[in-house]
């Protein structure tokens, strides 16, 4: 995948997410992009000279090499990596939030009596009307999640192959 | 062979229906995730020889499960929210909560993701309208739910939580990992758990087997 075309991916990702309401995610990325990633690279250590008085003469004269150390660095993310955030992102919003919402409602009904799945409603605890989240219609959902899934690992396979 | 451009158009057409209407906020999928942990947790205490049932505010048995989108308050009476009650044999019976502020050493209300306290402790709080006390309060989970790898200021913000609980067990959770984060709660001796996901049995076990060793030292102190 070339310059080009991994910058058009990554367009059509954002809109993609954008188009379904997830900004959210998208802050999420660019927030790691700013940050960047933590990397090791090798540097070249020195050492100050206090006594010698001619080598205080030029700043460059007081620091001799010491040697070599890996020392943490923070390293850009590369087009190819960027992507990879995307799809990583899209997994976790779409895909195993609703794995999780299905796990939950599973575990909590069997805890509960072990007939089925719970219904499960999230509410704001103030005055405000607010429409509850609901987790009935998550099975109906999974499959659409697994097939989500398989295409974003297609796509994944993609950038890392070529 | 597909395309990038086809495979985008897949996406595209799948992305609609996968995603939830009511995931389109981060707070939305992290109150999904918490319901996930408080499950786990709860499990456990089934695990460890618990007799488990599920009440709601007003005393009725739940059907279906009510929780808090934002931290609340334990004695809050405006929505019937659900807990579990959670008793071991000749043991002071416990209660689970989604999402309650709990008052620190410090006397600062801080917001407990999901929490395992005294049921005794519990109903004075309902009774007289107070926060529960650190003190009283044996799980303390905070979960994070994000999409990328979460920054190292959570987990500072953690430890400064754990620091002012006092719980016996706090723990810090998340859905994905970071080297960082994982390197400073580890020098810190925090508990933390990372990678927590439905697909990930060999973590959730993990955490699940945590909770599990947290009521273990509860029945053997108590």
């Amino acid at each position: 995948m070339d310059q080009q075309e991994a910058a058009e991916v990554e367009r059509r990702l954002r809109e993609i997410l954008r188009e379904n309401g997830l900004e959210w995610v998208l802050e999420q990325v660019d927030e790691a992009i700013r940050g960047g990633k933590f990397g090791q690279r090798e540097a070249t250590t020195l050492k100050e000279y206090y006594e010698e008085a001619e080598l205080y003469l030029s700043l460059d004269g007081r620091f001799a090499t010491k040697g070599r150390a890996k020392l943490t660095a923070i390293e850009d993310y590369s087009a190819r990596e960027r992507i990879r955030l995307l799809i990583d992102a899209t997994e976790q919003a779409a895909v195993v939030s609703t794995y999780m919402a299905s796990e939950a409602s599973q575990r909590l009904g069997e805890l509960r009596n072990g007939n089925g799945p719970a219904r499960i409603k999230f509410v704001a605890d103030d005055d405000a009307e607010e429409l509850p989240t609901d987790l009935t219609e998550v099975d109906e959902r999974s499959q659409d999640a697994d097939r989500l899934r398989e295409l974003l690992d297609a796509l994944r396979d993609m950038v890392d192959d070529q | 062979m597909t395309s990038s451009s086809d495979l985008l158009n897949q996406i595209r057409a799948t992305l609609g229906r996968a995603v939830s209407p009511s995931h389109t906020s981060r707070s939305d999928v992290s109150d999904v995730f918490e319901a996930y942990i408080f499950a786990l947790v709860v499990e456990a205490a089934r695990v460890e020889g618990a007799n488990v049932h599920f009440r709601n505010v007003d005393g009725s048995v739940t059907s279906t499960f009510l929780f808090r989108t934002s931290p609340g308050y334990l004695h809050s009476r405006r929505r019937n929210y659900s807990y579990a009650v959670i008793e071991f044999q000749n043991k002071p019976t416990l209660e689970a909560h989604l999402g309650v502020r709990v008052s620190g050493q410090s006397s600062v209300a801080h917001e407990c993701d999901v929490s395992v306290l005294w049921a005794t402790e519990a109903q004075m709080c309902r009774n007289d309208r107070v926060l529960p006390r650190a003190m009283s309060v044996e799980i303390a989970v905070e979960c994070k739910f994000y999409t990328t790898s979460v920054s190292l200021g959570l987990a500072r913000s953690f430890i400064g939580l754990a620091a002012d609980l006092t719980a016996n067990h706090c723990y810090f959770v998340v859905n994905t990992s970071s080297v960082n984060v994982e390197k400073l709660l580890a020098r810190k001796g925090k508990h933390w758990n990372t990678m927590v996901i439905p697909a990930n049995g060999h973590e959730v076990q993990r955490l699940r087997n945590t909770f599990q060793t947290a009521f273990a030292n509860f029945k053997a102190k108590n």
